[in-house]
């Protein structure tokens, strides 16, 4: 059986070019914006006295609140002990605004699934930029632009900013050089965050043709690296899906002339052996390396796994 | 017009021909389209797939949908629900007759004297049974006749067969004796023996008759003692001696005696592999290990003794072929050795079997002209359900087959509903 044989009707069409394209409507950027709310009002509530876990480490002094048990002594105002005999800490904020770069990967892998992974993808990335906007930072957001290898998108910052990273994403479709390995590829995302002296980097995709060491390259210094790993539902469990009482052949969008297969038990076998073994070798990296790593399903709500991606 | 499904007759099979026909559509469209392999879709982690696997390499599996298979079994048993289903005309019962098996030595003499592995008394009269019970007796008896084979010797399980069971063409060890067919002249029921005798009243008789059978009569340690058709003589080797069984443990007293007799009587030692011994001597139970003293009696002899349990009164007890001992020692000689060890060997000579091939004189006679009669008819009913209640049970299976596809018909709409 040649291949196309093998995919006389490819029902799902939403790898081709053009097509998935993300869709970012008002009930989408609402949702970001409200959440963005949510998570900075409650990381402003867990403001320690001195370091916010979104603002950043640079230390403006710009006040002091009481002491509560269990909290670090360094950050104690003795002398305010001393002279009210009452605890209060010093309360810092962000003096410069922090840089952040987001990138999500757009490779026909990442049109997969309903919604697809590349619309999870950009979800996660409208509110990770919501809420880097909402604290304060510079964002810049990264997608391939596929035409002559640039890379699109922009600083996004002040007023406005989130109208633009809308603009940015929406619209991105699959296609076949845009995935994060070409973002990585020569250093370019590095440039970029290098330039913009980024403290944090978020890379949302499938991780699938990622070189492992390209990603290690991102996070040096005190820059931090969140990547996020998108899974669509039948990618976790590919067995037995139907589609009008038939069970599915399953192709790969990035090897279109490999003939689609109806996978058999044995091969299903592997097939989990192969995955776990990728998503560990991935998780050990990130580990050894501490860069933060959320998994989610394209199913998922983006305000159920950016907490966890920005940790 | 009528057709037959199974066990069931299709009054009007042209009313289901279009539930069929659409049931056939249906099944070689749904075989078309899953050779075709379900829809191609696409997978980002396909990679992880191996390139080729033992059924992978055989083309996609032909998965058809349940709901189809729903839909087809629904149209199938419409179909049957439509062409008026009705159980068959039962064919009459088969009439038992009890065939009663004569197991004599006599029995197990071959027809030709001069062809010792030809034909046997026992199997030309079961053939003749089989062949009357087909034949004749089939159509006298108004009907088809099943066969019961009834051994007459120590309450052995009757078995229906079309032809003499292999068990019962084996001479029983020990040999039983002539049965005397006392109280069984009934109807259904056949006398399968070799003489030729009075006819029963109501029983049938085959009787494979067949001339009388020289050959050895009596086994001693001179030789064996062989019939040649007038006169008894002696002949060294016309029969081997019989073979000596002895159980392992048995007190030294009571073994030397059985020795004693098995060198007198010419017995010889069974080995290991022997499987059929004349004679086999038999110690307690060994389960259990505890030993009660008790008094054991005899003819005109008593003494004490070891026994596995208390009770125990007598020292052995005689079955034909074997000497079964109750006590494991003698705790004492007995009050009378002589008349201890005259009854030990009266019982060891008791209990030992003929050699094989040796036949009572009398087994050996002729036993005249083969016979056969045919039993008479006992009462019965052979019929079985009548035409009403045919009728009441093709209605159920009608409304069964209808009720039937209407459930697998909402079930495949069901299956179909959730995309199965």
């Amino acid at each position: 059986m040649d291949g196309a044989d093998a995919q006389p009707a490819r029902e799902d069409a939403a790898h081709a070019e053009g097509d998935g394209a993300v869709r970012l409507d008002r009930a989408v950027v609402r949702r970001a914006a409200r959440f963005a709310a949510h998570l900075s009002a409650a990381a402003a509530r867990e403001d320690s006295g001195g370091r916010n876990a979104l603002g950043g480490a640079s230390e403006e002094f710009v006040g002091h609140r009481p002491y509560r048990p269990g909290e670090d002594l360094r950050h104690l105002d003795w002398a305010l002990l001393g002279r009210l005999e009452q605890p209060f800490v010093k309360v810092h904020r962000a003096s410069r605004r922090e840089a952040w770069v987001v990138a999500i990967d757009a490779s026909p892998s990442m049109a997969v699934g309903a919604p697809s992974k590349l619309q999870s993808a950009a979800e996660a990335a409208l509110g990770a930029i919501a809420l880097g906007l909402r604290v304060g930072a510079r964002v810049e957001v990264v997608v391939p632009d596929g035409a002559g290898g640039e890379l699109r998108g922009g600083e996004l910052g002040g007023r406005g900013g989130l109208a633009r990273a809308v603009r940015a994403l929406d619209g991105i479709a699959p296609r076949t050089d845009g995935g994060l390995e070409r973002i990585l590829d020569g250093g370019a995302l590095l440039a970029r965050a290098a330039r913009a002296r980024a403290r944090r980097v978020v890379l949302i995709g499938d991780f699938l043709d990622v070189d492992l060491h390209a990603l290690l390259t991102v996070g040096s210094g005190r820059r931090r690296v969140h990547l996020g790993r998108v899974v669509a539902p039948e990618e976790a469990d590919p067995s037995e899906r139907r589609v009008g009482g038939r069970v599915s052949r399953w192709y790969d969008p990035e090897a279109p002339d490999r003939p689609a297969r109806q996978p058999s038990t044995a091969d299903l076998r592997r097939y989990d052996e192969g995955l776990d073994a990728f998503a560990e070798r991935l998780a050990r990296a990130a580990r050894q390396h501490r860069m933060s790593l959320a998994v989610w399903s394209s199913a998922d709500p983006f305000e159920n796994h950016v907490p966890d991606l920005l940790q | 017009m009528s057709a037959t499904l199974l066990s069931l007759e299709l009054a009007r099979p042209l009313h289901g021909a279009v539930p069929l026909v659409l049931a056939a559509v249906l099944l070689l469209a749904s075989l078309r389209s899953a050779r075709a392999g379900g829809p191609a879709r696409p997978l980002g982690t396909a990679r992880f797939l191996p390139e080729t696997s033992g059924d992978g390499a055989r083309g996609p599996r032909l998965d058809l949908p349940p709901s189809r298979l729903l839909a087809i079994g629904a149209l199938l048993l419409s179909a049957v629900a439509l062409a008026g289903p009705t159980p068959r005309e039962p064919a009459p019962d088969a009439r038992v007759l009890r065939v009663l098996v004569d197991r004599s030595p006599s029995m197990y003499l071959p027809i030709d004297p001069a062809a010792p592995a030809g034909e046997r008394r026992i199997e030309a009269a079961a053939r003749a049974v089989v062949e009357a019970a087909r034949g004749p007796w089939s159509a006298a008896l108004g009907g088809p006749l099943e066969l019961e084979w009834e051994p007459l010797d120590r309450g052995r399980p009757a078995s229906r067969a079309p032809a003499l069971p292999s068990e019962l063409r084996v001479p029983p060890r020990p040999a039983v004796p002539e049965p005397r067919f006392v109280g069984v002249d009934a109807a259904d029921v056949v006398w399968l023996t070799d003489k030729a005798r009075a006819r029963p009243a109501r029983a049938g008789l085959a009787a494979g008759g067949g001339p009388a059978v020289p050959g050895p009569v009596a086994w001693s340690p001179r030789g064996a003692l062989v019939w040649d058709g007038r006169d008894t003589v002696r002949e060294a080797d016309a029969a081997r001696a019989p073979l000596l069984a002895v159980a392992d443990g048995l007190d030294d007293g009571l073994a030397a005696l059985v020795e004693a007799w098995r060198v007198d009587r010419g017995v010889e030692l069974a080995a290991r592999n022997d499987v059929e011994v004349e004679l086999s001597v038999q110690g307690p139970d060994p389960s259990g290990s505890a030993a009660f003293e008790v008094v054991v009696r005899g003819t005109g002899w008593s003494a004490r003794a070891l026994a596995p349990r208390a009770g125990v009164d007598a020292a052995w007890a005689v079955r034909p072929g074997r000497v079964e001992l109750g006590i494991l020692a003698l705790a004492g000689d007995p009050d009378d050795p002589s008349a201890f060890a005259v009854d030990l060997l009266g019982a060891l000579d008791r209990a030992v079997l003929p050699p094989p091939g040796v036949v009572p004189l009398s087994e050996r006679r002729s036993a005249g002209e083969a016979a056969l009669a045919a039993p008479t008819e006992g009462a019965g009913d052979r019929t079985s359900a009548g035409a009403a209640g045919r009728a009441r049970t093709a209605r159920r299976i009608e409304a069964m087959a209808a009720l039937l596809a209407a459930l697998l018909a909402l079930g495949a709409a069901a299956a179909r509903s959730v995309g199965r």
